[in-house]
């Protein structure tokens, strides 16, 4: 547990180090300006609408911190050939993953709270009254970028392409908001190799209609209990599979 | 007793194309056997499998035949990795990191006891004349001063066995005197000292054996106190001949 923990700090430390917060910048920018523009609201609609922007921009960013982190995490070591001093000494590949993986949760982690700080900030100051949905919400986003970062670690591991792995997770992540979709659709399907193919899509890829608190906050019957399940039983398959794929990679 | 014993080694790289995959012989039925406290130099000329050897021997290759076996545990061993110190041909370290920080991480990778760790650290340091410099970034270093650091990385867990991978290469005569004093220095410790290299002269001033590989095949292994000095560049020479006639 010690180099996994050991490992885990040091990830943070190189993506703090390596100015990935920069991004956040960005966040920060726009949700001042979107206040700045919105200066011909007034009162409720100003706040409904800069709850709405900045709930959707702290996901957007999260997910933009969290491909790129996740996606370099570990080929980026492989190309540096840094890891070939971790993998040298008595420590279990497996080990490895889970500190990196652990290292890159706690960093997407604290991009998205240093989001919520400034959007609450920003809404306070336009007379915001603080509302628990908004951090159920805030919550459901936290596990939906857990989950994708998991994804992207999978991706990184399986091509050997930083462009393809971000490819893939942005197609599973787009995908994935469609699940009922394509649950549909292969119902409809007549054709059996199309049925097929839309059934095999809806059973792998992340269903995150069953994490989205933003759009159904008010009034959600959704349970806390099944999104988190969902995430950690997901995510964990993910990272068997990222293990599994890992121990047999050579360098 | 045996530190490194090597058995019929044997890796082949496949390349997987479209169609198929090329096969490619990198290292072929090698066998040595390496004793306590000696400083053995593995030669050969670039692309004759030497940090093919390395990789195999550290566990981030799979062989495709044989063995490994370091201080009597097969390769890949998480017991035989905790006695292995390793420094890589350019040192591969993390620029965003500070010395202390590097050692910190590697130390506790590696096992080494809390109460022991600052102590290592410290001790490290100050054997790579680095100590003033123990905040910096490496980012902001030379490259002499990230091979120093490459040296200590190495040594911080106090390693029984350590295999250096061109040990030689892109040092000026000043880094060469400190390299071949620091592999002196590990031996006169007790240490078993494994490098790989093509400089014939620098093995020579220091090694107890060493092998010559040429293609992925073991040529020789000379005793060095079985040859007159100077000689080893002409041995190196005429067996890398007679293999490239055959």
């Amino acid at each position: 547990m010690k180099k996994i923990l050991a490992i885990g700090s040091y990830t943070v430390k190189e993506n703090i180090r390596n100015k990935i917060f920069y991004v956040l910048l960005l966040f920060a920018v726009s949700i001042i300006g979107v206040n700045i523009l919105l200066v011909f609201l007034a009162g409720e609609q100003k706040v409904r609408l800069l709850l709405d922007f900045g709930l959707g921009a702290i996901e957007i960013f999260g997910f933009l911190v969290a491909i790129f982190v996740a996606v370099s995490l570990i080929l980026e070591e492989i190309e540096s050939k840094t890891i070939y001093l971790l993998l040298s000494r008595p420590l279990k590949r497996t080990e490895y993953i889970f500190g990196r993986y652990i290292g890159m949760i706690l960093t997407v982690i604290i991009g998205l709270m240093i989001m919520v700080v400034i959007h609450i900030a920003v809404l306070l100051s336009i007379g915001w009254k603080i509302d628990g949905l908004y951090f159920i919400s805030v919550f459901g986003t936290v596990l939906k970028i857990i989950l994708i970062s998991t994804v992207a670690l999978f991706f990184s591991l399986f091509s050997t392409s930083a462009v393809a792995s971000i490819v893939f997770t942005v197609f599973f992540w787009i995908l994935g908001h469609f699940g009922t979709e394509l649950k549909f659709l292969s119902a409809k399907i007549n054709n059996v190799f199309l049925k097929v193919i839309a059934s095999f899509f809806f059973y792998v890829m992340p269903n995150f209609q069953y994490i989205n608190f933003r759009d159904s906050a008010e009034g959600s019957s959704m349970s806390l209990m099944v999104a988190i399940v969902y995430t950690t039983v997901y995510s964990g398959i993910c990272l068997m599979l990222c293990s599994l794929l890992f121990s047999k990679k050579e360098f | 007793m045996n530190v490194i014993e090597i058995r019929n080694l044997t890796k082949i790289y496949k390349k997987k194309r479209l169609i198929g995959s090329k096969e490619f012989l990198a290292l072929d039925n090698l066998n040595i056997e390496i004793e306590k406290g000696e400083i053995f130099g593995f030669l050969g000329p670039n692309g004759s499998g030497k940090t093919t050897t390395i990789k195999l021997m550290l566990g981030l290759l799979f062989p495709t035949a044989g063995e490994c076996l370091i201080f009597g545990h097969k390769i890949p061993s998480i017991a035989a990795a905790a006695r292995i110190g390793y420094i890589p041909e350019i040192p591969y370290l993390y620029r965003y990191l500070t010395p202390k920080e590097v050692l910190r991480l590697y130390g506790m990778i590696s096992s080494v006891p809390k109460n022991l760790l600052a102590k290592n650290i410290d001790d490290t340091l100050e054997l790579i004349k680095m100590k003033h410099e123990q905040d910096t970034r490496l980012g902001d270093f030379s490259k002499g001063m990230l091979q120093r650091i490459g040296v200590a990385q190495s040594l911080v867990h106090k390693p029984e066995l350590l295999i250096f991978d061109e040990p030689f290469t892109g040092l000026d005569p000043i880094g060469l005197k400190d390299m071949r004093e620091i592999i002196l220095q590990q031996r006169k410790e007790g240490r078993t000292v494994f490098f790989s290299s093509h400089i014939i002269s620098e093995a020579e001033k220091i090694c107890d054996r060493v092998a010559i590989i040429f293609k992925g095949r073991l040529l020789k292994v000379v005793d060095m106190d079985g040859i007159a000095p100077g000689m080893l560049e002409n041995i190196f020479i005429e067996e890398i001949a007679i293999a490239s006639a055959n």
